[in-house]
């Protein structure tokens, strides 16, 4: 079920972690946990206890990138679904989250919609996948 | 110009000199060489006070200048305290706001969900007045609903103009080490005076900046009161 995806949500703003958890749980995913920058996130995502990353960018300690790169390099989660949600919005940037394998890409400020398509994208292409 | 006024000036000399060389005039040889000699010093001696008056003025005006040295070190480091001040109150406002959209937001949808039920149960021949009032308390709870989620997502402002205010805090402190090497440089002390206080409003009390204000509207219930008024 939808319902039981395991989502993490990584953002170094305590309102954006918060609205983009709220938000899941309008979409029935309330299966949410928070981390304020990579270095906290990636030992949660080692432990093997998530199945849908949702990340900021722009981050004290390890930025989003950077957490990128180790969960594409790291055997084991490299194929989890990772959404990044960030101001970042030069071209170039978004070419490098490409290059670098983020399955999304959302510019703040977003709507509704937008991060729930993306949302549903990423996951639909997991199933076929 | 300079180069006419330049031969006409030792036409004289050069005509004096060649003589002299030609007559073994040693002796006069001798004054006209150190005639020149002094001539050209005197020249430079100009030239290096010139650019010493120069000099002295410019370090003169800056030490007259203590603004500089109260932007380094008061205006400056006050500005950072004062956006981190900006960063809170957004962020606490943000919050508050997510409160109570989470605390309404469920209140809306039950409505919603009740006003379906129980028109539901309504025998469709009678209590028509009743079941279009239903009808629309249902409506307008899903409606106040999918507005809180708007308003939800409109709290992300905080996000980005925090990170906007967090660059330029940081610019601040950039230019505040530039500014303070420049007054270590020209030794200028740094007077309470120094800032432009006059006139000046000073707009909403920042915690460990501002003296003198209220702390709430009791405070200044206190203070009215307190002047007979």
């Amino acid at each position: 079920m939808a319902s039981s995806i395991r989502f993490l949500v990584v953002d170094d703003f305590s309102t954006m972690r918060r609205i983009i958890r709220n938000f899941l749980a309008d979409l029935g995913y309330t299966n949410v946990a928070e981390a304020d920058d990579g270095r906290t996130a990636l030992p949660v995502l080692k432990a093997g206890a998530v199945d849908f990353l949702i990340t900021d960018w722009n981050m004290p300690g390890m930025p989003g990138l950077q957490l990128l790169k180790e969960v594409r390099s790291d055997p084991v989660i490299k194929k989890l679904p990772v959404l990044m949600v960030t101001a970042e919005a030069k071209r170039e940037q978004i070419v490098e989250a490409a290059q670098a394998g983020v399955s999304g890409y959302v510019v703040k400020p977003f709507t509704a919609q937008t991060l729930k398509d993306k949302i549903d994208k990423i996951l639909a292409s997991q199933a076929t996948g | 110009m300079q180069t006419a006024d330049f031969i006409s000036r030792h036409r004289g000399v050069m005509a004096q000199l060649n003589h002299a060389y030609a007559n073994a005039d040693v002796a006069t040889f001798e004054r006209l060489i150190t005639d020149l000699k002094v001539e050209r010093e005197h020249a430079l001696r100009t030239g290096i006070a010139k650019v010493s008056q120069a000099l002295a003025d410019a370090l003169a005006k800056f030490q007259l200048d203590s603004r500089i040295a109260a932007l380094a070190a008061k205006d400056m480091p006050d500005a950072q305290v004062r956006l981190d001040h900006v960063l809170k109150l957004t962020e606490d406002a943000a919050h508050r706001t997510l409160d109570l959209i989470e605390e309404t937001a469920p209140l809306a949808e039950s409505t919603a969900t009740d006003a379906r039920i129980l028109a539901g149960t309504l025998d469709d021949r009678s209590h028509n007045d009743i079941r279009r009032f239903l009808g629309e308390v249902q409506g307008s709870a899903e409606r106040v609903r999918a507005n809180l989620t708007e308003v939800m997502l409109a709290q992300g402002f905080q996000d980005l103009t925090g990170q906007i205010l967090h660059g330029i805090r940081t610019l601040i402190g950039e230019v505040e080490s530039v500014l303070d090497e420049l007054t270590k440089i020209s030794g200028v002390e740094v007077t309470p005076q120094a800032r432009a206080e006059d006139g000046v409003l000073h707009g909403p009390a920042v915690p460990g900046l501002s003296t003198d204000t209220v702390v709430d509207q009791n405070d200044v219930d206190d203070l009215i009161a307190g002047l007979g008024i």
